[in-house]
């Protein structure tokens, strides 16, 4: 027989009182068994309830100090999801750090430096960020099969009581936003939306009234039911019967809705899946509607009609049913009449997955239907090459494998398919480095060492393999090039023919210092600003080094970006740097005011971008063509030097000599 | 009372008692853990504590601690157990006393002391090659009446000076010696083996009397363990008590604390000395002592030193003589299997059970290989029980011993 709550509560205020007495040097020890005493309260509502009451004393007897949650304006909504799934004490540190902002947001504690506002808006950064996990039920056995049951009970536990005490509708501008930046980035995986929106719709009453919440509705309809036949007849079977009684006039109005909301939103509803699948039976004519299709899109469905119709008859399914947008997406980009790349599709959609790929596409399949591997894989392909810059690296440590698909994919598609045929049949790919070869079933070690299967199915067959080469290019270049980047020949090796031969690192390793900063930002604008390069827009993307930095400008670490294009903001004559940042978060805190924006600032679907003196102030490396420089660098104006250089030095700089 | 206690080594669970209990202390530790005393308000002399030796001067160390006016020693490590010794010998004008450090160091010179006194110990000797050994094993299996054919007799090999089991090895024939021996074995002690069941205990020992004995029951050898011990060994008090004792006249113990292992005859009538160390034991046994018996087991530990301190204020720091708790203190010392681990897992049914109290399981730093462990280190923390039913003790201890913490 358990303990009772009042034994409980016995036991949490004796590790309480042990935890205060404790000296400086045994608070670590006493915490973890304080901690132990909390995680046996956080099974329940009434332990939980129990711990929501104490959290004053508890905050006073210093628990959080000399922890990562000391000082609550340090912390960052946006992780409570990742630490609260990972595991006590850490989850438990969380929960309660839950509480006691709660605690602040309601006047129960006072905090000298973070006002009951702040608090509020915390926890409803908090709770958007956390959306699908504050509501989940984990009845889903994927759940127990990752996490212990204990610490599920523990997130049911600590979001059943935040529920209760913050006013829900309050959210919804902030899961507006959210979701507005997720659709702006046109992602290739809407898993994250999906689940985002089913609990909306489901959790939320929506007053049509507001105009934010007839937005949520759009949103919400074009995933569960996009017109009113669909809202009529939910289930797909109902839906096709209703279809089969529409006239031709009202058929072909059903699809331009349905195609149209696709557009606005990148989402695919189960109903235009039944609505595509039937007019490929019976109105092939109105297939470049339900996709949307504009002149283009058309020109080219029109020229492959057959393989079009295999595609949706054979491969696409509920289980991948964004490959519809995907498609869509395809046929606008006229990648079918590219030779190279239609004869690399038709040989894809006939391979025999190894058995190995076809486990990992499996695990990979995040849907309740049934999916083979070859439909994953030829969906997969489909929606990569139709959304370039929608392809992520999830919370894989890969940002180099994620730009390299996306590079493929948006300039040499053909390049991407024919390595997806060796990796899908093989579960191996081959790369040339200086002269050698690198098979990836050769190398056991990547950067990688549990991985997210929570990505595109191209990216689930190729990042583990490329992800091997990639170290392994980057071990023999620290070997080969000793005291050089070794990004300057790995670069060219691991992408393409398209990596330009110049290059520029910030950093001197012989001398462990940053060096000829100025110069290095001179042939960065001279290299790729308009204004200083004679007027021309880029012609391939440039890979970028970034230094990563945290709100308070704190050097976090390194990543690897592409730049895409420095251009005028429409209407404006503000330039910006357009990127694609292959790390889920499109909307960033740089610290030093620099904050990515990914709409409203004329970028292109999955761009992000910054004016263009920011942006450099984060570059720490780049290619570039030494031919077309002549001395065009010396052209950049002084200022523009200093204040970039300013923003540096005062920022990642703070962590480096500078000679 | 004593002026000032000298906290020879590094052992922050006595400090904090120290420190909380008010009485004067120094911490003598090496100069490296200077910062980190100077961080906590820990009274600090750093000084290099190698291995008590011809060279050590401890009275260079007397006059570093004069400014703390200290008169007691007390050692928190084993290897700083002559060096309280040299001090104490100094401060209580004693020289035997560093000659009584030096026993408890060097096992082969305790064996001698204890079969001097008329303690039961194995056919020992010092050896210094593997030719030795053969020697030693040819008399021992002589000694047994061996005929042709027959098994070789089971002994020991010990390193002179080691905590716990490090650096032993159990000889089961011939050919042990030469697989399991090196030459970084020698020069050490071989001793015949003592069958029978081992348990050890802690006797709180004060001008040559035992003030508190603690007996614990080891569930398993350097994973779980204890207090008080079940009945079995319980019924055994004061045989053992009688027999620590002796082992203290024997010694000419007479402040601190004695950590005697014994092995109970199969008969279960007497028990025979294994060896005794006068240091904290491992695995948290004075932190379970005192949760069990309602004292501060550390502090007792650090009082006993205290040659000045009367019958009287000595009982403040003990539970009342002939007091036996109730419940039963247990832990189980929790190593990650081998294999690849990726998290810590507390199971369900462990956070139901009633005599589940806590732990201090820490989380792996990310994705980790565990290989084979060596010695009884690395442990990732303990898990602690209390109930009062030893049956049910021994049951979850063994249970928790193989569950997989770490997935």
């Amino acid at each position: 027989m358990a303990l009772t709550l009042d034994q409980l509560e016995d036991r949490f205020l004796h590790s309480l009182q042990a935890f205060q007495e404790a000296p400086s040097f045994s608070k670590d020890d006493k915490r973890k068994r304080l901690i132990s005493q909390i995680d046996l309260l956080s099974r329940n509502e009434e332990g939980g309830q129990l711990l929501y009451h104490r959290l004053p004393e508890l905050d006073e007897s210093g628990f959080f100090n000399g922890t990562v949650w000391e000082n609550p304006n340090n912390l960052i909504p946006g992780l409570v999801r990742g630490t609260l799934l990972a595991g006590s004490p850490t989850s438990t540190i969380e929960m309660l750090n839950e509480f006691r902002i709660l605690n602040i947001s309601e006047g129960r504690i006072s905090h000298p430096d973070f006002s009951a506002e702040q608090a509020r808006g915390f926890i409803y950064s908090m709770l958007v960020n956390t959306f699908e996990l504050a509501f989940e039920d984990f009845e889903h056995e994927g759940w127990s099969a990752r996490y212990a049951d204990g610490e599920l009970k523990k997130i049911r536990m600590l979001f059943g009581i935040v529920r209760e005490r913050v006013d829900l509708q309050q959210i919804k501008p902030h899961l507006l936003e959210k979701i507005e930046v997720i659709v702006a980035h046109r992602p290739v995986v809407v898993t994250r939306i999906k689940r985002i929106l089913s609990v909306i719709s489901r959790e939320l009453t929506l007053d049509l009234s507001e105009k934010q919440d007839r937005r949520l509705s759009y949103f919400i309809n074009t995933l569960f039911g996009p017109t009113e036949l669909a809202r009529k007849y939910k289930s797909p079977g109902q839906y096709e019967t209703a279809l089969e009684n529409l006239d031709a006039d009202a058929l072909r109005q059903e699809c331009q809705e349905v195609g149209k909301m696709m557009v606005d939103t990148g989402l695919v509803s189960e109903h235009q899946l039944v609505l595509l699948q039937f007019v490929r039976k019976y109105h092939t004519d109105m297939i470049p509607e339900v996709l949307a299709l504009n002149a283009h899109g058309r020109a080219d469905y029109e020229r492959h009609q057959d393989f079009v119709h295999q595609i949706i008859q054979d491969f696409i399914v509920p289980g991948n049913k964004q490959a519809v947008y995907g498609l869509a997406r395809v046929l606008q980009r006229n990648i079918f009449s590219q030779k190279t790349a239609w004869h690399a599709i038709n040989r894809l959609v006939k391979i025999k997955v190894h058995p190995e790929v076809a486990k990992r596409l499996e695990q990979g399949n995040l849907t309740r239907f049934d999916l083979s591997p070859i439909q994953s894989l030829i969906g997969g392909i489909l929606c990569v090459l139709g959304l370039p810059l929608g392809v992520r690296q999830g919370n894989n440590p890969t940002c180099q494998s994620a730009r390299g698909i996306s590079m493929w994919s948006r300039y040499a598609p053909a390049k991407l398919i024919n390595m997806m045929i060796d990796a899908a049949t093989t579960n191996n790919v081959v790369f040339r480095y200086e002269g050698d070869q690198i098979k990836s079933q050769d190398v056991t070690e990547g950067l990688t060492q549990q991985f997210d299967f929570q990505l595109d199915p191209v990216s689930i067959v190729l990042v583990p393999l490329l992800d091997k080469v990639y170290n392994e290019m980057m071990k023999r270049a620290g070997l080969k090039h000793f005291g050089k980047d070794p990004h300057a020949s790995v670069n060219p090796a691991f992408y393409g023919h398209w990596i330009q031969t110049g290059f520029r690192s910030v950093y001197n390793p012989a001398l462990h210092a940053v060096e000829k900063y100025d110069e290095f930002v001179r042939i960065f604008y001279a290299s790729f600003h308009p204004d200083y390069n004679g007027g021309h827009h880029l012609i391939y993307p440039v890979p970028t080094g970034i230094f990563i930095t945290d709100s308070s400008a704190q050097m976090l670490g390194y990543h690897a970006i592409s730049l895409l294009r420095i251009e005028k903001v429409p209407e404006t004559e503000a330039w910006r740097a357009y990127f694609f940042n292959p790390n889920s978060q499109g909307k960033q805190d740089w610290g030093q005011g620099i904050e990515p924006t990914v709409w409203d600032n004329g970028e292109r679907h999955g761009e992000s971008s910054l004016p263009v003196d920011e942006f450099v102030s984060r570059v720490y490396a780049f290619h570039f063509n030494e031919l077309r420089l002549e001395d065009k660098h010396h052209q950049v104006p002084v200022e523009t030097v200093a204040k970039v250089t300013r923003l540096s030095k005062e920022s990642w700089g703070r962590k480096y000599r500078w000679i | 009372m004593a002026n000032c206690f000298a906290l020879m080594g590094w052992s922050l669970p006595v400090i904090e008692s120290v420190q909380k209990s008010g009485l004067p202390y120094v911490v003598v530790s090496f100069p490296e853990f200077g910062a980190y005393a100077k961080e906590h308000n820990i009274p600090f002399v750093g000084y290099k504590l190698d291995e008590f030796g011809s060279h050590s001067n401890s009275l260079e160390l007397v006059e570093l601690l004069k400014p703390f006016n200290a008169d007691v020693a007390v050692p928190l490590y084993e290897e700083t157990v002559e060096w309280a010794g040299a001090l104490n010998s100094i401060y209580r004008d004693a020289p035997r006393v560093l000659n009584r450090a030096f026993l408890f160091r060097n096992k082969a010179m305790m064996k001698r002391k204890a079969l001097l006194g008329g303690l039961k110990v194995g056919l020992f000797e010092e050896v210094y090659d593997r030719e030795h050994v053969h020697k030693f094993l040819d008399r021992l299996n002589e000694a047994e009446l061996q005929l042709p054919g027959e098994e070789d007799a089971w002994f020991h090999a010990k390193p002179f000076a080691a905590a716990g089991t490090v650096g032993h090895h159990f000889v089961r024939s011939r050919d042990d010696i030469d697989r399991k021996m090196t030459v970084k074995d020698f020069p050490c002690l071989v001793e015949s083996h003592l069958s029978g069941k081992e348990f050890s205990c802690e006797a709180f020992i004060h001008k040559g009397k035992i003030r508190f004995l603690n007996i614990t029951e080891y569930v398993k050898l350097g994973y779980s363990n204890f207090i008080p011990a079940g009945p079995e060994l319980e019924a055994k008090r004061e045989l053992i008590h009688n027999e620590v004792q002796k082992m203290v006249d024997i010694f000419g113990i007479e402040f601190g604390m004695v950590h005697p292992e014994w092995f109970v005859s199969d008969d279960g009538k007497t028990i025979n000395f294994g060896e005794v160390a006068c240091r904290i034991p491992g695995g948290h046994i004075l932190d379970l002592c005192g949760q069990a018996y309602g004292f501060d087991a550390l502090l007792a530990f650090v009082v006993s030193h205290d040659p000045n301190i009367s019958e009287e204020e000595l009982d403040k720091y003990f539970p009342s003589k002939g007091y036996m708790p109730e419940k039963k203190y247990g832990n189980v010392m929790v190593f990650p299997k081998p294999g690849q681990i990726s998290r810590l897992e507390i199971p369900e049914e462990l956070l139901e059970e009633p005599y589940y109290l806590d732990n201090n399981l820490v989380e792996p730093l990310g994705p980790q290989k565990i290989t084979e462990r060596s010695g009884f280190g690395n442990h990732f923390g303990t898990v602690n029980f209390a109930g009062e039913d030893p049956v049910r003790m021994r049951e979850l201890l063994k249970h928790y011993e193989d569950v997989p913490f770490y997935v």
